[in-house]
């Protein structure tokens, strides 16, 4: 129905053998969830695909190609935001990987080709070519939002990501994922041994297959990360006391029109879930 | 060339890089039980077994399935006789238009594969995978069910 | 089920399904403007293209059609210009989906921009462009219709309490699971495989437009993966594989993805309402007067009936001898509006009532006590000629009631309980163009072998229609349902029925699956056994082959204007939702909804229940989640991700109740049950989440955002 278009691809069975893909400009491809989608919609077209599904050191436990089923079967403290992603099924095709790379969403963008290029000024600004941002006509930039379910969770893990390439590895805490080179592959997730209590709620329109609306994760010391409100998920000191830290939060999100749902009623969630958050964590 | 077994035949097929499990299961081996419903992995009708993990064709390489076992709607049946999920589906009435019910029993054959006893809320988590338009999921929950105790 | 082992082996051949050798595939170019002239067409690169084979333009079918003859304003490609953005242009035929779609975008189409009409308002307002050029009245308001019935000024006077409200009701669209698909196939005659509710209309339509002799095109219907009304017209794959297939002497197969589909549409119309009524303190409506204004999208597909719909059922199910109610259907630069399940009469039920417990409540009296009190009687007609024979509406209301408690039942904390009823036709009297030829007809053969075949035009698309229509020769016959075989909507071999719309099919082909069944049977000694009574019935008449026809009778046709809303029976429903809502987010969970219907008699109970629980299902989408929501000229949803029908989480239990009142005309006194039952779904919400939380919701879907806003403003 809907083709995909010509590509070659490799399966590479080591790192390394990966790295030098990527390198020559190959796209990882894990579970493909997210990135197939996409490429049949003509958001991207990469013209080599580098599968890694037959490299045994990115399945080890958090490695890069565990399924977000497997994550949150083995990892306690990664359960809820990973049974919270779409569906029980993409959870089984999805990866850990994958998930912490998502590419930021946003009304505009994801469409497909047919219709973001119908619009009164061209594709957007995310896309190749486009110069025009619906979202924030006069701001700076893209204002897609980051919609990764795992990432605030790992944010307040504080985790750490292996990263490799053909110059070498090296690791990065989770937070600054976004320095990654496009040639870098995320080899693992790095979790702290006593990990502390971690409340995270999702919303969104539906109680499957949907994006999220917003994402809030709250730790027991009182600070929280939120997300889908802008294209980087947001630390903020909010506290342990639900109400005045419902009002922290909302004091500092700014959530723009990205979404099918209005952004008005968004931030009104983000005190009202980030208050709920805090009153279960402090019971 | 890709080698790969499909309800326990094998295969040798020819398919470019950028064909998809999907149409390489209906166009290239003609089983067309499998279905199109959006094609970007937001319905489930395309739900295949590979390995036994639950998959969406539409958005699977079919590179992906190279030396897998696959499992689609055709395979389901032992022979002549239906798989008690199919049974049930049909003395339930859990099938309308019918369009979404190759994908709702190949999730439930590996749900029950891996679960056979799972709860009543594991069953509706699972459920959540598919869409169905037409039955309100009322039978497909009731047959799933009986096809679980039986 | 019949055909239940073809649907759960997955070998049930949905239009997809079918190959053909050397089969081509078709593809589209489609509009980017929401109005806009075209200049010209360069179609050269296209053409160059290796595997390419045709490329058609709109002057290749320049035939207009509509499935409403009055309204006959489509062609299968643009012509001249484009009326919303996904309207299709071009058509190329190519070997495979991937050349054709590739050689769709080597296509130029040189456009010059008109200003679009993008908003209701814009489409009434006088000054904006024309839509259509060249219609005897220069507007964008498709049909206006006016009708007064009794007294309307006077029965407000007779009321005590009169009171007004606006509603808005959303659009939204079908999402079948199955996209339009259509083979074609030239061998000097036509023959048409698609994925239709209509195998009639698409046949006659597709030769008017092909120049060809209707004797000479042959449409069947594969299995269908759904309608609910969005495969009742004829579309342009349909069309431009037909004449692909003729050109080229190959088969050709055209699929629409899914996002085409949300541009094929002719979805429900967001309707904006103004509902006034009348009630004396004692609970008898006096008087209703509506507007309604339909926004229709760019083609009138069945939008001057709508307009129709949108109130002639305002008599129903309750009694109003005084009521008037003008609606306008207009044009907008979207995507082209048509049936969806409940057309044209699922947005008046809700203002109605929602307007109930208004009045309800105003007078102090039970909503449930001021339904009964108003309620149709059977054998009576209403004021608009409607003639009513079954009517188990008083019932579908006690029981709904005695089940959810309703009206005794504290359901807790922002929870509540709201009550909705409703009645609808089973098949609409006339058929969309004029003949007095039967609606609908089975052929039943026999032979000794004791096999019946059962040849019928209708059309089953989910819901069931060849095994009800086999049950009831089977069960008429006395032998096993197993041995009827049902070979369906072929035009060349079975006889006509006008297809899956309107409720229409239990009613009309049930009827006449039943005359064909007693044919048989009375030529058959009972004492035999089935087989035996055959060959005996064989050498005594010859070989066996019997008709079933069914006309509605001619009623109705008391005042003008009345070819819209007549039919022969109608159904009854209630419905008691039980939501709660979250006053923080808004958030609305239906929890349980119980749902009466009248369906007059159950011939497979497992089936109306289906239907029952289906059409609550998508009642409960369009409570809560479903919108049709345009961004100017852009549908900003067009994909079954963000368009929200619900998963099995949003579905609540739904407790489905079957009332038998056994209508006279009904083939064994059966009704319909595949639209009836979604009427109430989304008043009933409405009302239970005033009862939980005190705010009446007059704009649907009732998302959290509204909610929360209509919280806030109280």
């Amino acid at each position: 129905m809907l083709p995909l278009h010509p590509f070659r691809i490799e399966r590479p069975r080591t790192v390394e053998e990966a790295c030098t893909l990527l390198s020559q400009g190959g796209r990882p491809l894990a579970g493909g969830t997210d990135l197939l989608p996409n490429v049949k919609n003509g958001i991207e077209a990469p013209d080599l695909m580098v599968a890694l599904w037959d490299i045994e050191e990115l399945k080890q436990p958090l490695g890069a190609l565990q399924t977000l089923r497997q994550v949150g079967d083995t990892v306690p403290a990664l359960r809820d935001c990973t049974r919270s992603v779409a569906t029980p099924t993409i959870q089984r095709m999805g990866t850990l990987g994958g998930n912490l790379l998502l590419n930021s969403r946003c009304r505009w963008f994801n469409q497909s080709r047919f219709w973001r290029e119908a619009l009164p000024k061209g594709a957007c600004l995310k896309c190749e070519g486009g110069t025009h941002c619906y979202v924030a006509p006069r701001g700076s930039g893209c204002y897609a939002a980051h919609s990764a379910d795992t990432v605030p969770v790992l944010w307040l893990l504080e985790a750490q990501v292996e990263l490799a390439s053909v110059r070498g590895r090296r690791t990065l805490p989770v937070d600054r994922l976004h320095e990654r080179a496009r040639d870098e592959l995320l080899v693992r997730v790095i979790l702290p041994s006593d990990p502390p209590a971690i409340v995270f709620r999702k919303l969104r329109a539906r109680a499957a297959i949907d994006y999220p609306l917003l994402l809030t994760a709250v730790r027991e010391d009182g600070v929280a990360v939120l997300s889908a409100i802008g294209p980087r998920p947001l630390r903020v000191e909010v506290g342990t006391n639900p109400e005045a830290a419902g009002d922290a939060a909302y004091a500092a999100c700014f959530p723009l029109d990205t979404h099918n749902a209005p952004s008005t009623w968004r931030k009104h969630m983000v005190r009202v879930e980030t208050r709920r958050a805090v009153q279960s964590l402090v019971g | 060339m890709l080698k790969l077994t499909v309800n326990g035949d094998s295969h040798q097929v020819w398919a470019p890089a950028h064909r998809t499990l999907l149409d390489l299961l209906r166009e290239e081996l003609g089983l067309t039980g499998s279905k199109h419903g959006c094609d970007i992995g937001d319905c489930g009708a395309c739900t295949v077994l590979v390995d036994g993990v639950p998959t969406l064709a539409c958005i699977t390489l079919a590179e992906r399935a190279r030396d897998t076992h696959v499992t689609t709607i055709e395979g389901v049946a032992d022979g002549a006789e239906l798989h008690p999920i199919q049974r049930e589906f049909d003395a339930c009435v859990a099938s309308q238009c019918g369009y979404c019910t190759p994908g709702f029993v190949l999730n439930l054959l590996a749900l029950f594969e891996d679960q056979p006893d799972c709860s009543d809320e594991a069953l509706t988590e699972a459920l959540g995978s598919n869409i169905c338009r037409c039955t309100g999921y009322t039978r497909i929950l009731e047959a799933a069910k009986k096809a679980r105790d039986a | 089920m019949l055909d239940g082992r073809q649907k759960v082996t997955g070998t049930a051949q949905y239009t997809d399904d079918l190959k053909r050798p050397r089969m081509l595939h078709g593809a589209f170019l489609r509009s980017p403007h929401a109005h806009a002239r075209i200049l010209g067409i360069d179609a050269s690169a296209a053409l160059a293209m290796e595997g390419v084979h045709l490329v058609l333009t709109g002057q290749d079918l320049p035939t207009r059609y509509g499935t409403i003859p009055v309204a006959m304003d489509e062609t299968a490609l643009a012509m001249d210009k484009v009326r919303f953005v996904g309207e299709e242009v071009v058509a190329v035929v190519a070997r495979d989906r991937e050349t054709a779609r590739a050689a769709c975008r080597a296509v130029r189409v040189d456009y010059e921009p008109l200003k679009a009409v993008l908003s209701l308002d814009e489409a009434l307002d006088p000054a904006s462009p024309l839509i259509h050029e060249g219609r005897r009245k220069a507007s964008n308001i498709l049909r206006r219709v006016h009708q007064v019935h009794g007294e309307p000024s006077a029965g407000f006077e007779r009321a005590d309490v009169v009171l007004e409200a606006d509603y808005d009701y959303p659009g939204s669209t079908h999402v079948p699971l199955e996209t339009h698909c259509a083979l074609a196939e030239w061998d000097g005659r036509l023959t048409l495989h698609s994925s239709t509710q209509i195998p009639h209309y698409l046949h006659r339509i597709t030769a008017r437009v092909l120049g060809l002799d209707p004797a000479e095109v042959r449409v069947i219907k594969p299995a269908v993966g759904a309608g609910y009304g969005g495969k009742s017209d004829v579309f342009a794959n349909e069309l431009c594989a037909a004449e692909a297939a003729r050109r080229l002497g190959r088969p050709v197969k055209f699929l629409l993805d899914r996002e085409e589909v949300f541009y094929a549409h002719r979805g429900r119309h967001r309707t904006r309402m103004r509902l006034k009524m009348g009630v004396t303190h004692d609970g008898v409506l006096t008087a209703a007067h509506l507007d309604a204004d339909a926004e229709g999208g760019a083609y009138a597909s069945y939008g001057v009936v709508t307009a129709y719909y949108l109130g002639v059922f305002l008599s129903l199910p309750y009694v109003l001898d005084d009521f008037s109610f003008t609606a306008r259907r207009v044009y907008t630069n979207h995507p082209p509006c048509g049936p969806k399940r409940g057309h044209g009469a699922i947005q008046p039920r809700f203002a109605l009532e929602c307007h109930l417990d208004r009045l309800a409540h105003a007078i102090g009296m039970d909503p449930a006590e001021l339904r009964r009190r108003n309620a149709v009687q059977p054998d009576t007609e209403t004021a608009n000629g409607l003639r009513i024979t079954s009517v188990g509406l008083e019932e579908c209301i006690d029981k709904v009631v005695e089940a959810s408690g309703y009206g005794t039942r504290d359901p807790g904390p922002n929870r509540g309980l709201g009550l909705a009823a409703s009645a609808y036709m089973c098949g609409a009297l006339h058929p969309v163009y004029k003949t007095d030829a039967p609606q609908s007809a089975v052929q039943i053969c026999a032979d000794r072998s004791g096999r019946v075949s059962l040849l019928t035009g209708t059309a089953d698309i989910g819901q069931g229609s060849s095994h009800t229509l086999a049950k009831l020769v089977a069960d008429r016959l006395g032998i096993p349902l197993q041995h009827v075989r049902v070979l369906e909507a072929d035009t060349d071999l079975t006889p006509v029925d006008l297809g899956a719309y309107s409720s229409r099919i239990t009613f009309m082909a049930g009827n006449a699956a039943l005359s064909a069944a007693n044919q048989l049977a009375e030529v058959l000694d009972a004492e035999l056994p089935f087989a035996k009574a055959v060959e005996k019935a064989e050498a005594e008449h010859g070989t066996l082959a019997f008709v079933g026809h069914y006309t509605p009778p001619k009623i109705g046709s008391r005042f003008r204007r009345q070819s819209v809303g007549p039919s022969p029976a109608y159904s009854f429903t209630a419905q008691v939702a039980e939501v709660e809502v979250d006053p923080e987010s808004g958030q609305v969970t239906v929890h349980r909804v119980w749902c009466a219907h009248d369906c007059g008699k159950a011939l497979d109970e497992r089936m109306v229940l289906g239907q029952i629980e289906g059409s609550v299902y998508m009642g409960v989408g369009e409570a809560l989640l479903e919108e049709q929501r345009y961004d100017g000229p852009m549908l900003v949803n067009p994909s079954i991700l963000e368009c929200n029908i619900p998963t099995v989480h949003e579905t609540p239990e739904i407790l489905a109740l079957i009332v038998e009142t056994h209508d006279p005309e009904g083939p064994l006194g059966a009704k319909e049950a595949g639209e009836g039952p979604q009427l109430p779904t989304v008043p009933a919400i409405a009302n239970a989440i005033h009862d939980a939380v005190g705010v009446r919701m007059d704009r649907a879907p009732f998302t959290p955002d509204r909610v929360w806003r209509a919280l806030r403003k109280r």
